[in-house]
């Protein structure tokens, strides 16, 4: 996959725009997995980077037909725009400030948490390590954002 | 018949003329009478009072007659000589009485002075010393002798006057003595060097034969010197040589266990000790001895001998108890100067051989002592230092600094100090540690500056070196954490993507691979999990050192709660039953200090043996510290293991017999060891362990 690219989960009724930014391929498909695992309807979009998110955000080529995520998940560590710096930009942008964004990473140091609390950061999720648990996170992460909580009318 | 008219006036005036003369004659008589009468009334007056003067005055007065018969003795004379008119003849005077010169030599019979008055010569206040059995002691006398001549001039006899100048001649003997005494004393430095002629002096002085001078020494008499070394007392001396126990019988040592002067009369009365007897041999007739003391202590004995048998003479008694009291003021003078000696020369030495430069400067900054150190450094000469200032040897600018520090030693009057850093003409740096303080004199005053310095350039270049290499140390330590932090939490990422697959492909085809593929897939991921197990602890291990908290006063047994009530669910499943001491307050991290508990109590749990665990913990203070313990009745620890245990990821036992990675106590190590403390283990295969670890103590606070 290369930048600039995005592949999307379920062709089905879309329900649910999730963003995801991962710089690991991996990772990103284990997300994915993780969210096909579970019943609810949503389509995955992932970018690599903090920037290609900022360009997908606001449409800008090769996004321009990109649609505006319900959520955003974030890792911590990518490069050119880390997920602190993405968040912040986020954050500070009136139009895209109310779409909820979610850390999703493996680092619990207490320093991480903080920082990213401090740029407004709606939850912050550390990756389980073992699968099982990673699954069972991810499943009640799109129970709560999308069957639990009301999010903002677009 | 009628005599003629004529006749008979002229017989008249015959018969009146003859009766006038008669009468005349008769009154001449009269008066002669009367005369004779008066002059022998006047004479007999004059008897009388020359009787009395004779008889009342003090002075001898002695007449001889040419034969050297006494022909007159008045009472001083008779209570002087305790002789009678008559009673003796001058002739035969040298048959009862020892007559000597005061040179101490006997006078020749026919020098003594009435012998010399009645051959015509006149004596002048001769002095003489007398002894006869009446006065053994003997009696000093000043004798004035003239010859009595008729009035033809011939010799008749001498006439003799004399004074019992007894006590001014010993008076003067002890003038003599004390003079002779203190001269040999100002003389002598030692005590020593003193003896000899102290005993001379004394004995020359106060005419007394023998002497010995004797020093207590290490609980015994030691002969410091006799006098005189040869001669008839020549066995006596030798015997004095010798020295003398405290359980003798010699005189010198009877004075030294009383303490007080002691007289023997007659040395026939003495016990017969070989001293003694070989006194006796030399004549000696009376021994005497007095104590010097000296600091209230009897420090030494003067004993002397005479030749005459003499009763006890307190006055002598007292002149040599003063005698030995300035012996005994010299000695301590000389202690004291010894003392100061000693001193003066270890201060000496010391100034003069430790490695520092010290110096003294006046109010003006004048140098006024220097040491050969300072000389050396400075490369002159003592004289060309003294009575220069700084300004003399060095830089204008150093010097203002050094006055001005002298200064400020001189106004505060308190010890100054100060590490100077120079650059040397070289360009290598120079630590000087300078030392300043205010001079005094006896009276109080300041009148100068001390100053001590040093180089401290090795210490100093030593020490910043080991600052450097220790905050080096404490750099790569750090680094070496951050470096076990950011790549055990790298090493997670790539590690989750193994398992997570492994995970996957196993849920999602484990019908669809044999069992092979299963095997091989479950291995995979059981490594791969053990793996993130390993980087998980790795990550805590180096989080003691990186995430750890201020060390501040905290409770020690809040830390102890908070472990207990973490593994709660272990303690009741295990039956355990855990007590406790009252835990002090130490300087620590409460979290680091709830995470060694837990493990320290965790690892007691695990390691249980047959019989419900029994956990005590325990508190004692050591110094600074605080040595706390983890008893339990577990299965113990091989002694030969002690070491391994506390090293990471170390196992004693399989994974399948006790679980775990080997990080525990590599943990409880690193929190102790960053707390400044250290911990180690107590314990026997099978007996239970004991770990045991100390947190310094809260300052001021008891458990």
């Amino acid at each position: 996959m290369t930048s600039g690219e995005y592949r999307v989960e379920s062709e089905s009724e879309t329900l649910f725009e999730v963003l995801l930014v991962e710089d690991n391929p991996a990772d990103a498909r284990l997300t994915r997995e993780a969210f096909a695992e579970t019943r609810y309807g949503s389509r995955l979009s992932v970018v690599s980077d903090g920037y290609e998110a900022l360009r997908f955000l606001r449409r800008i080529e090769p996004y321009a037909l990109a649609p505006r995520p319900d959520l955003i998940l974030l890792d911590l560590n990518m490069p050119r725009l880390d997920g602190c710096g993405l968040l912040a930009q986020i954050k500070r942008d009136e139009d895209l400030k109310r779409i909820p964004v979610i850390m999703l990473t493996t680092s619990a140091a207490d320093s991480d948490v903080l920082r990213c609390y401090n740029l407004h950061v709606n939850s912050y999720v550390p990756k389980p390590p073992d699968l099982e648990r990673f699954l069972e996170v991810v499943a009640k992460l799109k129970y709560f954002w999308f069957e639990v909580v009301r999010l903002p009318p677009k | 018949m009628s005599t003629t008219t004529e006749e008979v006036a002229a017989l008249q005036e015959k018969v009146r003329y003859l009766e006038g003369l008669v009468e005349s004659y008769e009154q001449t008589l009269l008066d002669q009478a009367n005369r004779l009468e008066l002059a022998m009334q006047e004479l007999k007056q004059q008897t009388s009072i020359l009787q009395s003067v004779l008889n009342s005055i003090g002075d001898g007065v002695a007449v001889i007659n040419k034969d050297g018969r006494f022909l007159l003795n008045n009472p001083a004379s008779v209570r002087i000589l305790g002789i009678n008119v008559g009673e003796d003849n001058y002739q035969n005077w040298s048959e009862n009485y020892e007559s000597y010169r005061a040179d101490g030599q006997p006078y020749d019979p026919s020098e003594l002075p009435l012998a010399r008055a009645i051959r015509g010569e006149e004596v002048d206040e001769a002095e003489e010393f007398m002894r006869y059995w009446r006065r053994p002691e003997g009696v000093w006398l000043s004798v004035t002798a003239r010859p009595l001549r008729d009035e033809k001039g011939q010799v008749q006899g001498g006439v003799a006057v004399f004074r019992d100048i007894t006590r001014r001649k010993r008076t003067e003997r002890h003038l003599a003595a004390q003079y002779a005494v203190v001269r040999v004393l100002a003389e002598a430095s030692t005590l020593d060097q003193a003896a000899q002629g102290l005993v001379r002096a004394a004995c020359e002085s106060l005419g007394l034969q023998f002497g010995t001078m004797w020093e207590v020494r290490q609980g015994k008499l030691h002969c410091l010197a006799v006098w005189p070394e040869h001669g008839e007392s020549a066995e006596l001396a030798r015997l004095s040589r010798e020295v003398l126990e405290p359980t003798g019988r010699e005189l010198p040592v009877q004075v030294w266990k009383s303490g007080r002067p002691l007289w023997i009369s007659d040395l026939l009365d003495e016990d017969g000790s070989p001293r003694a007897k070989a006194a006796w041999d030399a004549r000696m007739r009376t021994a005497f001895a007095v104590p010097i003391v000296s600091r209230t202590a009897v420090t030494g004995i003067l004993e002397f001998y005479s030749d005459q048998s003499r009763a006890c003479e307190p006055d002598l008694i007292q002149l040599l108890g003063s005698l030995s009291s300035l012996i005994g003021q010299f000695c301590e003078r000389k202690h004291a100067e010894e003392a100061l000696r000693d001193s003066e020369a270890l201060f000496h030495s010391l100034v003069e051989t430790l490695p520092l430069n010290i110096l003294r400067k006046d109010l003006e900054g004048r140098f006024i002592f220097a040491n050969q150190m300072f000389c050396k450094n400075l490369g002159k000469p003592l004289e060309e230092i003294l009575g220069r200032t700084d300004y003399d040897f060095f830089p204008a600018d150093l010097a203002d600094k050094y006055r001005a520090d002298d200064r400020k030693v001189l106004t505060t009057q308190q010890v100054f100090e100060d590490v100077e850093a120079h650059v040397t003409p070289a360009g290598d740096k120079l630590y000087v540690h300078v030392l300043k303080a205010p001079v005094w004199d006896a009276a109080g005053k300041v009148i100068g500056v001390q100053v001590i310095f040093w180089d401290e350039t090795a210490r100093k270049v030593a020490e910043e070196k080991l600052q450097q290499t220790l905050a080096e140390l404490a750099r790569s330590n750090r680094e070496l954490e951050l470096f076990a932090y950011v790549a055990s939490h790298d090493l997670q990422e790539p590690l989750r993507m193994v398992a997570s697959y492994c995970q996957l492909l196993q849920k999602r085809y484990k019908d669809k691979l044999d069992d092979d593929a299963n095997e091989f897939i479950s291995y995979a991921v059981d490594g791969a999990l053990r793996m993130q197990t390993l980087i998980n602890d790795l990550l805590a291990y180096s989080r003691v050192g990186t995430r750890g908290k201020p060390l501040v006063p905290t409770s020690s047994e809040a830390a102890l709660l908070k472990a207990m009530n973490n593994l709660k669910l272990a303690i009741e499943e295990s039956g355990a039953s855990i007590t406790y001491d009252p835990l002090p307050r130490v300087v620590g991290d409460t979290v680091q200090l709830t995470q060694l508990f837990q493990n320290l109590l965790g690892n007691a749990l695990k390691f249980r043996g047959q019989d419900a665990p029994r956990i005590h913990v325990g508190a004692q203070r050591q110094g600074n510290f605080w040595k706390i313990w983890v008893q339990d009745n577990g299965i113990g620890i091989d002694p030969a293991d002690f070491d391994r245990i506390f090293i990471i990821f170390q196992r004693l036992h399989p994974r399948d017999e006790y679980p775990g990675t080997g990080i525990g106590l590599a943990i409880c190590k690193k929190i102790v060891e960053r707390h400044g403390g250290r911990i180690w283990v107590e314990s026997a295969k099978g007996q239970g362990a004991r770990f045991c670890f100390t947190l310094p103590a809260a300052e001021g606070t008891e458990a």
